[in-house]
């Protein structure tokens, strides 16, 4: 396999892509500092790089102590993601979605990386209020106790075990305490009423509301009939306020709101603290929600449809209707590939004019997605500091549901979705860096121009492997054994991640066929590229399982 | 990336790399792994210098066909480096094994790319 100008020109335009973006530590850094291996102070500039990498090092030494991984299956973790390994065991098992299950519950009095996890999953659902690092202990354990008891279950670990699944805690929430609890009463003083977004005496359509909610509850008519009575009379006078009062403040209540929060977080909605208190931050990320549905959907859902103002600062909100959306609708399994496909294929049928539009609308949220991937995450809103969501599946799932239009919403309505698609791209981006990089490694490996030299004690060894399997290793004659030794565990790890990086070649050279007919530029490229990553990762995982 | 320049590179890199490929394939049929140990000295632009002095070390050579291996070695190569001796073997025995897998890699790519060629205009069907 002798090397090509033309593979050459590839290899430059990869780089240069790789380069283009830039420090994307943001993510690593908000789950160093949730897990308390970083301060929660802003950097200090000078020593920045240092501080990182040494919080990534500790973290990465407790993650081999946990053995929340099988020693086969880190080495097989190693070989997949390479440099990158801490970075991404650390998002796995920062994920609330697909997360991953603990094998037991911390010891009393321990502090190890597992301790670490399961606090930082009570603290996400505000159920522990302390710091990470705090060692496992009798707050620990009384806020599992509370956990267990909202979701019904008997064993601990189980329950710390069900947070690593959001979806899952409000599908069990519904069929422990029925729709009827998915109606939350909320109190707000009215002195907070200039922060909402939107006017409560607006939110008075109790026909809206009542239609919308038999429609949510399948039409039962019994219960819905005594809530009209009770919550919607003509007359503020004839309201049960002593059930709305009492509704408001029980625990069950505030534990629903919580999870709530958590979904509004990863769906990019909100970035207040998960306190169970449905607040301005809380009402106007219910507002900027149903913005975005409408944006993707013929039949717009009016915030009235929802949200009722029932007088005195209270109001109900029918929690049901986003429930529905988050647990009911049924999205496929593979929503991220068909999501690109729509894209790229959607976007090849576009006229020249609008493919241009396209582009540079695509291109700017993309800028927006790198730079904010760039920035380090601290700033405060509403004295709380702001949590940023990076996780990809909630992200997907929301913009899924926009579907066919999605090509068309961004030709159009950019702004409706910016956010959420910005936010959709630091993930994806995230792969397609890695791709990239791995690209580069295949590229070199297959044109011969993948050398790996070690060097211990100012003594050197030098491998040299050809595609085709041509093996020339050099070692100083005064290379100590333990150099030789670090030598071959290079050219080990080296040889099994160039493996996957020449698949992944593989699919690069598939994509030129997008150069060829000449209709996408690099947005969609790596974004195709991003989606072939993910299925070569599963197929990769696959081959060292067996 | 796009446009017709980008059209006729990305053609001729197609066709590039499945003549390399077709080349590498057919001169396949031996496969050899070198382990050498000797002095080794930096160029002064900080390159490495071909080892020089008295040198050791190991050759073997695999007829990927027939599977005979012809192994050479210096006299005092198993005595002083045992380590590498071991270090050696593996590679020789992952040799075959890697050529097996990247033959498949190539085959799979070539075939996307023989595709690719002679069905132009199908390009973007399976996007």
């Amino acid at each position: 396999m002798a090397s090509s100008e033309h593979l050459d020109l590839l290899l430059k335009e990869a780089e240069q892509q790789v380069a283009d973006f830039g420090d994307d530590s943001a993510e690593i850094i908000q789950h160093l500092r949730d897990l308390g291996y970083l301060s929660q102070l802003p950097f200090n500039v000078i020593n920045k790089e240092s501080t990182y990498q040494k919080a990534l090092e500790e973290f990465e030494y407790d993650l081999i102590q946990s053995k929340l991984f099988s020693d086969n299956a880190i080495n097989s973790l190693r070989a997949l993601y390479s440099e990158d390994l801490a970075e991404e065991m650390l998002r796995k098992l920062m994920d609330l979605d697909e997360g991953i299950a603990l094998r037991k519950l911390p010891e009393m009095g321990e502090l190890s990386l597992s301790s670490r996890i399961l606090h930082y999953r009570l603290l996400m659902y505000g159920l522990y209020n302390f710091d990470a690092t705090r060692a496992f202990g009798f707050v620990s354990v009384n806020a599992i106790q509370s956990l267990k008891h909202y979701l019904a279950l008997q064993n601990g670990l189980d329950a710390v075990n069900a947070l690593a699944n959001k979806e899952g805690v409000l599908k069990r929430i519904l069929s422990i305490y029925g729709k009827e609890r998915c109606l939350m009463f909320i109190h707000i003083a009215k002195s907070a009423f200039n922060t909402l977004e939107f006017d409560p005496k607006k939110l008075r359509s109790a026909r809206d509301f009542y239609n919308h909610l038999s429609t949510d509850f399948d039409f039962k008519p019994r219960y819905l009939a005594g809530f009209k009575r009770d919550i919607l009379p003509r007359k503020s006078k004839d309201v049960k306020w002593e059930y709305v009062k009492g509704r408001s403040t029980d625990e069950l209540t505030n534990f629903i709101i919580k999870v709530l929060q958590v979904h509004q977080w990863m769906d990019g909605f909100y970035d207040g603290k998960t306190d169970g208190e449905i607040g301005s931050v809380s009402l106007n990320s219910i507002a900027d929600l149903l913005k975005f549905y409408n944006a993707a959907s013929k039949n717009e859902l009016n915030l009235d449809s929802v949200l009722y103002y029932i007088g005195d600062g209270y109001f109900v909100f029918n929690a049901l209707s986003l429930i529905k959306r988050y647990v009911i609708e049924q999205v496929p399994e593979t929503m991220d590939e068909e999501l690109i496909k729509k894209l790229t294929i959607q976007s090849g049928r576009l006229k020249e004019s609008e493919k241009r539009t396209f582009e540079d609308n695509l291109s700017k949220v993309l800028s927006s997605a790198k730079i904010e991937l760039s920035q380090d995450q601290q700033k405060q809103k509403m004295g709380v500091g702001k949590r940023i969501y990076f996780g990809i599946r909630s992200f997907l799932k929301k913009l899924f549901r926009i579907g066919k239009r999605l090509v068309k919403t961004i030709l159009h309505h950019l702004k409706k979705i910016f956010n959420q698609l910005k936010d959709f791209f630091k993930r994806v981006l995230e792969y397609g860096k890695r791709a990239l990089k791995s690209f580069i490694q295949g590229i070199k490996y297959i044109i011969g121009r993948l050398p790996i030299v070690s060097e211990f004690d100012r003594k050197v060894a030098l491998s040299h492997s050809e595609f085709m399997g041509d093996t020339l290793s050099i070692f100083d004659n005064e290379l100590s054994i333990e150099g030789i030794h670090q030598h071959k565990r290079k050219v080990r790890e080296v040889q099994r991640s160039s493996q996957f990086s020449v698949a992944i070649v593989g699919e690069v050279l598939k994509l030129l066929k997008f150069m060829i007919k000449g209709f996408v530029g690099w947005p969609i490229l790596i974004l195709q590229l991003a989606k072939a990553t993910r299925v070569l990762y599963q197929k990769h995982q696959l081959i060292y399982q067996q | 990336m796009a446009g017709t320049t980008g059209e006729s590179t990305s053609k001729k890199a197609i066709q590039d790399f499945l003549d390399n490929a077709k080349d590498g394939v057919k001169n396949l049929t031996t496969l050899e792994i070198k382990t050498i140990v000797g002095a080794i000295e930096f160029e002064k632009d900080g390159s490495l210098k071909p080892p020089s002095g008295d040198l050791e070390g190991i050759v073997s050579k695999v007829q990927l066909v027939s599977g005979d291996i012809t192994t050479r070695i210096t006299p005092n190569f198993g005595k002083n480096y045992a380590q590498l001796m071991e270090y050696h073997l593996v590679k020789e025995n992952q040799g075959q094994e890697i050529v097996r897998k990247n033959l498949q890699v190539v085959k799979e790519i070539g075939t996307t790319l023989v595709s690719l060629l002679n069905n132009d205009d199908k390009l973007n069907e399976d996007t």
